[in-house]
């Protein structure tokens, strides 16, 4: 059970909970007053109104409602801070896909344009979960960060590691600064992609 | 006492090339033979840590930084390296790890 639906458990059973108490309160403040005050308006045709009962149905149904609207106010806000994460989240694997897939269908892409670009949104993405941990939507000792740092890290190879000097690769070329995938290059960047976009649909999976 | 040396490799370039000379200009072989290993060297016989700061850069490569490090490693041994320098990379904290992974793997 992820820790968002076991807090959402633990939610629920504190509303009904709080709600019960409200109305034991009423009641027991009825049963206590019952025998202090009656009024009677006439002596043949009589019928009992008890002011206190009254009065106490009131405060409980109030104290139950109130009571429930604070913890929902509370709900609905952690409500709108999971669906702004997710959004946060769903925006970059958007771009992200979108330019890479941009990037490796270029022949000859600049080597640094491409450092600098996967450098920002490797930045964005640990703010991201840094949010998420902070928010408390994932759990601190999670080992999403490692995951993730791996799958940037692999993409960046992908895109960014030239051979080393009398490798024979069927990778990438660089000639004068640009850098040319071969085919076999690009379906592995494709996989790489597809990975990192796994990953963030667990993320927005666990956060909501 | 300072114990300590600063590299600092934005201050080599903000935009750092790719692995060797011949490749194009700022590559990680042209750091690491004109700036790195020579600190180092210092580093070894005074026995001080050099701390190598990444920030400041708007990106890295995989085979500037694996030319760097990894090719130190592969001159001067891995065990060598980690125990004689720091890392610095607080604006991409994951290229820590990178750094020290191509330190570790560079004789494999």
């Amino acid at each position: 059970m992820s820790s968002n639906t076991y807090k959402t458990l633990i939610s629920n059973g504190i509303h009904f909970i709080t709600f019960l108490v409200g109305v034991t309160i009423g009641f027991l403040i009825y049963l206590y007053v019952e025998n202090l005050w009656q009024l009677k308006i006439s002596p043949n045709v009589s019928f009992q109104i008890d002011p206190l009962s009254i009065i106490s149905i009131i405060i409980s149904i109030y104290l139950a409602v109130y009571v429930l609207r604070i913890l929902n106010k509370r709900d609905e806000k952690s409500r709108k801070e999971s669906d702004l994460l997710i959004s946060y989240f769903c925006e970059f694997e958007k771009d992200f896909t979108t330019i890479i897939r941009q990037t490796y269908n270029i022949n000859g892409v600049i080597l640094t344009d491409i450092a600098i670009i996967m450098k920002n949104y490797s930045m964005r993405i640990q703010e991201l979960l840094r949010l998420a941990i902070d928010k408390n939507f994932i759990d601190e000792k999670s080992t999403i960060h490692s995951e993730i740092s791996d799958k940037i890290k692999l993409l960046k190879e992908l895109l960014t590691n030239t051979p080393v000097s009398g490798a024979v690769e069927d990778g990438i070329k660089l000639s004068e600064g640009k850098l040319y995938f071969s085919d076999k290059q690009k379906e592995k960047i494709v996989s790489g992609v597809y990975s990192l976009r796994s990953s963030i649909f667990n993320i927005v999976s666990e956060i909501n | 006492m300072d114990n300590t040396n600063i590299i600092s490799i934005a201050d080599f370039s903000i935009t750092p090339g790719s692995r060797y000379r011949e490749e194009g200009p700022f590559s990680g072989q042209e750091f690491r033979e004109d700036i790195l290993e020579p600190e180092f060297k210092k580093t070894l016989e005074s026995d001080k840590k050099l701390i190598i700061n990444l920030d400041g850069v708007l990106g890295y490569g995989t085979s500037f930084l694996e030319e760097v490090f990894g090719g130190l490693a592969r001159i001067y041994t891995p065990e060598n390296i980690l125990k004689h320098i720091d890392i610095i990379s607080t604006e991409d904290s994951y290229l820590k790890d990178d750094v020290i992974e191509y330190i570790q793997n560079a004789n494999k």
